[in-house]
């Protein structure tokens, strides 16, 4: 199983920002693909779900345009990142930086709050699925992240928000202890400060592994 | 058993409540033969099928029509989708909510059919099958191999192997005249 856990292609970069709903993955991710590139690096920049088929039909159930199971589901998403991997496989050279907006950490923190189903149950699904050379968790508490979704929308019901955020972040740091004890690159910034601030933290780490992506 | 949404759960079907649930794998010609049969001749029973004609399997079947090679792991994790899909939809043509209420299920192409037609590769074989873990199996498999290819049916035995003895599965006489209507007297002892 180790084998399929390779990289994209060599000398591809594969660098994943993490965070709950309101840590300002999005923003973080735009800036960090615009100084990329102002560097010079080729930058695919991505987001699941995606546009492709398995994508639309996840879209629709979060909808409600469909009804889907909680697992049928998350093997809609799994199949639109297996889908997707091939596609970002097709179009990255050497040297690309490959930048997505939330991986399988987001969905196997989401599952967990399913008590139905043991977490390492969840962990195994996503075995075969390349790991990224970083990932990134923006922490930010998750009562600052349901203030900042209020102020987006008012539909937002805070109780309910926070309970479920809580939960969530919990299964986050539970994922990511099992991930850093493997070995895997995972960092923690805050999200708190200024996004200007953060984005300067996200250079530093993003520099440190581009420098060892690049020497491989 | 129902739960907080009142929705029907996988540990209905794992629990036994009501129906019996077959399904049909193998060759598709002698496969389509045997789901008319049972179709024209057991009223009662529910017959469906993966890819499924859900939202899912129309995916499944668009990317089957129109894409040449796969790459596994889309294979594997769209098809257990389908199948997740199917059985646990929240109406009458969802497996569960038909053994729920005491019916018999045929379906034909499953578990089997997904783990040999799709030739999950060796070394995803134990993660396919952690995938299919929740999955209602049936009680019984017929598997009708006459008119498979010698690699599909290598396929097919791979993937009965897997089950590793927890199907219980029957190979009907194909060769006989009326070998449906032996599936069916078979059906009706069940």
């Amino acid at each position: 199983m180790q084998t399929l856990r390779q990289r994209l292609k060599k000398n591809v970069t594969f660098i994943v920002l993490e965070g709950l709903d309101g840590a300002g993955t999005s923003t973080q991710c735009a800036l960090l693909v615009e100084w990329l590139q102002q560097l010079g690096h080729q930058v695919i920049a991505t987001r699941e779900p995606t546009d492709g088929p398995w994508g639309q039909q996840a879209r629709h159930a979060l909808r409600g345009d469909i009804s889907l199971s909680p697992l049928s589901l998350a093997f809609t998403f799994m199949a639109d990142r297996a889908h997707h991997l091939i596609e970002l496989r097709e179009r990255s050279v050497p040297g690309t930086v490959i930048i997505s907006d939330r991986y399988f950490f987001s969905y196997l923190a989401y599952q967990q709050t399913d008590s139905s189903k043991s977490p390492e149950w969840f962990l195994k699904t996503v075995e075969p699925l390349p790991l990224p050379d970083l990932t990134v968790f923006l922490d930010v508490p998750p009562a600052v992240c349901v203030a900042r979704m209020q102020q987006r929308s008012s539909q937002i019901e805070r109780f309910e928000q926070l309970t479920m955020l809580e939960r969530i972040d919990g299964a986050y740091r539970r994922i990511f202890i099992v991930y850093a004890q493997q070995g895997y690159n995972i960092v923690n910034i805050d999200g708190q400060p200024p996004a200007d601030a953060v984005q300067a933290a996200l250079h530093m780490v993003v520099t440190d592994c581009l420098k060892t992506t690049s020497t491989r | 058993m129902q739960d907080e949404e009142g929705s029907w759960t996988i540990s209905d079907s794992m629990s036994g409540a009501g129906g019996k649930f077959i399904s049909i794998e193998g060759d598709a010609a002698a496969c389509n033969h045997l789901v008319q049969y049972l179709q024209d001749n057991l009223p009662d029973g529910y017959i469906c099928q993966l890819p499924s004609t859900g939202p899912l399997g129309q995916v499944w079947r668009q990317r089957l029509s129109t894409t040449v090679r796969f790459d596994p792991l889309e294979v594997i994790f769209g098809a257990v989708a389908d199948a997740y899909e199917l059985a646990e939809r929240q109406d009458d043509t969802g497996i569960i909510w038909q053994l729920r209420f005491g019916h018999m299920v045929i379906c034909r192409d499953y578990v089997i059919g997904l783990l040999a037609r799709y030739a999950v590769p060796h070394q995803l074989e134990d993660w396919a099958q952690h995938l299919i873990a929740f999955l209602p199996r049936p009680a019984l498999t017929f598997y009708l191999p006459d008119g498979l290819s010698p690699a599909l049916m290598a396929q097919y035995d791979r993937a009965i192997a897997l089950l590793d003895g927890s199907a219980r599965i029957v190979t009907p006489a194909t060769g006989s005249v009326n070998w449906a209507a032996d599936v069916l007297a078979l059906l009706a002892g069940e």
